[in-house]
């Protein structure tokens, strides 16, 4: 029984939108380990399943239309699959796209990888009337071909099996290459021998691979070449065929070669696919005629976006209202079991307060989260990120960058950054990176909806929600604005997308969704939020005060805070906030929130739960907001536009510096970046308010 | 010979070459882009992005890239 199992390790890969992700969910089931979460690496994902006595280990590789390494998220597949050689590759292929999927096969199999093609949404085709000879197409690629239909779950076992038969080599993967005609294997071969004279290898390379890739000049082994004393022998005779070959053809190499493997692709499916009907994007086409209009697409895209909030607020209000009463009722409970003293101000501010506030916003994260991602799965994103693109020319992105944003919006800010490795141009992916923050992400959500709440009626609630929204989005162009016209001149890059044909939504997926998402939230509450929160309790409570007769208990809690070291820290700050209409408590959450910006939340709970005297009268934060004097809709509103732009939480600023290439300078260049502007607009709406007479 | 920002919507064209340097041809010719196969216009207001179908695929295509993309009458 001790008997270790063995493992096989599998890589999945395929174009994006091919339905990969459903795939890897069916076949891991409960027991993935989703990567998308702050702090670890969202670039792959990793789940296991147990299989015939394997423990069968699939990763999740980024889709990619092509190995050619121009992009990041390529770079990534392709590394996995030289540096890692997994056992087995699976290439999900959506069987309605047939051309386009495949060509990505050609490349991986170049790279020798021991390949098994998922035919997936197999189901697609049949209604179409047309068919595929599966046999035919495994018997002309030498590899094994397994049919899939990942919504329905179908074809699961089998490709289970053909990874087990293919790991024990009872199946034989076979070599079937794209055949690139004489006149370049005849320079490839030149290539060769100047390679095998200088004794040149590179681990994991196939070298026929090698010197196809060298002839398309591809960036990372130019790199790798420069390691080599031969290097300049070597580029000497790519460039001489090079030369050749334009001259041979009349055409770049890079375009002779992408035609040759399309030619390859195309050749195959001759042979294995009957009729292919031309009308299957009728309905698809229809829907965009609207949706892209010239005129009509940004009205569209509004109304959208404004649907989902005013979806968010009407639905998750009362289950925000059962949280809240939830929390102060937990409150009540453990005063009354807990004797008075530093334990119960622990357990009940501390923990009950801090935590508990965030918590207390989860119905409406997991709403937020569902609404979005209906229009995630449905195909809008990418129509969004068309609609987008005239806007974003005039600010120097293009409609591309906008995708990164809308993650960050439905989630988290750092897989929107890691999103920006879609981004061929360097500047552009900077840019992104440096913008996609300032979105509201699922951690900002709660200080929103708090000070929403608290501040403006509920009627206003969506619209405040939806104004804050577009106030984000104003931000990061305008940002991406003046990056580009005063910090990263240069051209604008160009963009081909995608657009994939629209799909119902399955609830199911879209639960499953919400759920990944929404999970996450809970616990970070329940991990990290939960620590900052003890720390800001103890920051509070330390050092004690003497208590001082003849004051009454609310002003020597008060006292206590003052006197505490992070009312110290707050008071030392807050000359720095006055302008823009904080105190030292606003200044401490916000410092604390960079750790998290759940935090400002739960230091704010705490804050406000210290400060209450009597534990029978504890009320839900908004209303300890309200009621507080220091504070206005005006100097509410200022808070939001502070928290709007100012610095990215920590781990978001970690994966900044790694995804820029591990740069001091573009971070530090972000940490400034962020907080001027940040006071800046605070000021401005604060100051502006005031002299206009919204003040008081 | 046309370029493709010229096409009307509907209208279906065939790609004969791209305009040279290039940043995005290896890209393009990744997508299909090549010599030889027929473009379908689907959407093209003169300002702002295209959309076009290329070997069974819808796609956006930039304005800047579509202008690049040279085309003859089918």
């Amino acid at each position: 029984m001790s008997e270790r199992k063995k493992k096989i390790l599998v890589a999945l890969a395929g174009n994006p939108n091919s339905g990969k992700s459903t795939l890897f969910n069916n076949l891991t089931g409960s027991r993935q380990h989703i990567g998308n979460y702050p702090g670890v690496t969202v670039e792959k994902k990793e789940g296991r399943v147990a299989y015939k006595g394997y423990e069968v280990i699939f990763v999740d590789l980024p889709g990619t239309y092509s190995l050619s390494a121009r992009s990041e998220d390529e770079m990534v597949a392709r590394n996995f699959i030289v540096d890692k050689s997994p056992d087995v590759v699976v290439d999900v292929v959506d069987v309605s796209n047939l051309e386009r999927n495949m060509y990505l096969y050609t490349q991986l199999s170049e790279l020798d990888a021991p390949v098994i093609l998922a035919m997936n949404m197999s189901d697609m085709v049949e209604g179409k009337g047309y068919t595929i000879n599966y046999e035919m197409l495994s018997k002309s690629l030498g590899k094994p071909v397994v049919p899939t239909v990942g919504s329905k779950n179908k074809g699961m076992d089998e490709l289970l099996e053909a990874v087990v038969a293919v790991y024990e080599k009872k199946i034989k993967v076979g070599k079937t290459k794209v055949d690139y005609g004489l006149e370049i294997d005849l320079e490839r071969s030149k290539i060769a021998q100047v390679l095998s004279k200088n004794d040149v290898k590179l681990k994991g390379y196939p070298k026929e691979w090698l010197t196809l890739k060298l002839l398309e000049k591809d960036p990372i082994l130019e790199k790798y070449i420069q390691s080599f004393d031969c290097a300049s022998e070597i580029e000497g005779q790519v460039e001489k065929s090079r030369q050749h070959l334009r001259q041979h053809f009349g055409d770049d190499v890079e375009v002779i070669i992408a035609d040759r493997r399309y030619g390859f692709v195309s050749g195959v499916c001759m042979e294995a696919v009957k009729q292919i009907p031309e009308d299957r994007h009728d309905v698809s086409d229809r829907i965009d005629k609207v949706i892209m209009n010239r005129f009509l697409g940004l009205p569209i895209f509004v109304l959208v976006m404004y649907g989902v909030f005013k979806f968010t607020f009407a639905f998750s209000g009362p289950v925000v209202g059962w949280f809240e009463k939830f929390f102060e009722w937990l409150s009540l409970v453990a005063s009354s079991i807990i004797p008075e003293g530093l334990i119960q101000s622990f357990v009940v501010d501390g923990i009950i307060g801090g935590v508990g506030g965030v918590l207390g916003f989860f119905p409406l994260v997991l709403f937020m989260f569902f609404a979005i991602a209906f229009f995630e799965d449905s195909g809008y994103m990418a129509r969004a990120a068309f609609v987008m693109d005239r806007i974003m020319h005039k600010v120097g992105l293009h409609g591309k960058s906008f995708l990164p944003m809308m993650i960050s919006t439905n989630g988290c800010a750092v897989p929107g950054i890691m999103a920006t490795r879609t981004l061929d141009s360097k500047k552009d992916r900077l840019i992104t990176m440096m913008v996609t923050p300032f979105m509201i992400c699922g951690a900002k959500l709660p200080i929103f909806a708090l000070f929403i709440g608290a501040f403006f009626k509920p009627e206003h609630g969506a619209n405040m929600m939806f104004l804050m929204y577009a106030l984000s989005v104003l931000i990061a162009f305008a940002s991406a604005w003046v990056l580009k016209t005063f910090v990263f001149k240069g051209e604008t890059a160009h963009f081909v997308m995608e657009l994939p044909a629209y799909r119902m939504p399955t609830i199911q997926g879209l639960l499953l969704k919400m759920w990944e998402r929404g999970w996450l939230y809970v616990k970070k509450a329940g991990s990290v939020i939960l620590f900052i929160s003890i720390l800001i309790w103890a920051g509070f409570t330390f050092p004690q005060s003497k208590a001082k007769d003849g004051v009454s208990q609310e002003v020597s809690a008060n006292v206590q805070m003052q006197e505490s070291i992070a009312g110290k820290i707050g008071k030392f700050i807050e000359p720095i906030v006055q302008p823009i209409g904080m105190d030292w408590r606003s200044a401490i959450a916000l410092i604390a929130g960079v750790a998290a910006k759940e935090v400002v939340v739960s230091t704010l709970g705490t804050i406000y739960s210290l400060g209450e005297v009597d534990p029978e009268n504890a009320e839900p934060l908004k209303q300890s907001l309200q009621k507080d004097p220091l504070w206005s809709p005006l100097k509410a509103f200022a808070f939001l536009m502070f928290t709007l732009i100012y610095l990215p939480c920590f781990v978001a600023m970690a994966v900044f510096y790694r995804e820029s290439g591990s740069s001091w300078k573009w971070t530090s260049f972000l940490v400034f970046w962020t907080t001027v502007m940040a006071w800046a607009w605070a000021f401005i709406v604060y100051q502006g308010g005031t002299l206009l007479g919204f003040g008081g | 010979m046309n370029r493709l920002t010229s096409v009307k919507a509907g209208k279906r064209v065939v790609l004969v070459s791209i305009d040279g340097g290039c940043q995005a041809e290896m890209r393009l010719a990744e997508m299909g882009f090549l010599p030889g196969v027929e473009i379908q216009v689907i959407n093209n207001s003169g300002i702002g992005p295209l959309t076009v179908i290329i070997k069974g695929t819808k796609l956006a295509l930039g304005h800047g890239l579509a202008r690049k993309i040279l085309v003859k009458e089918k």
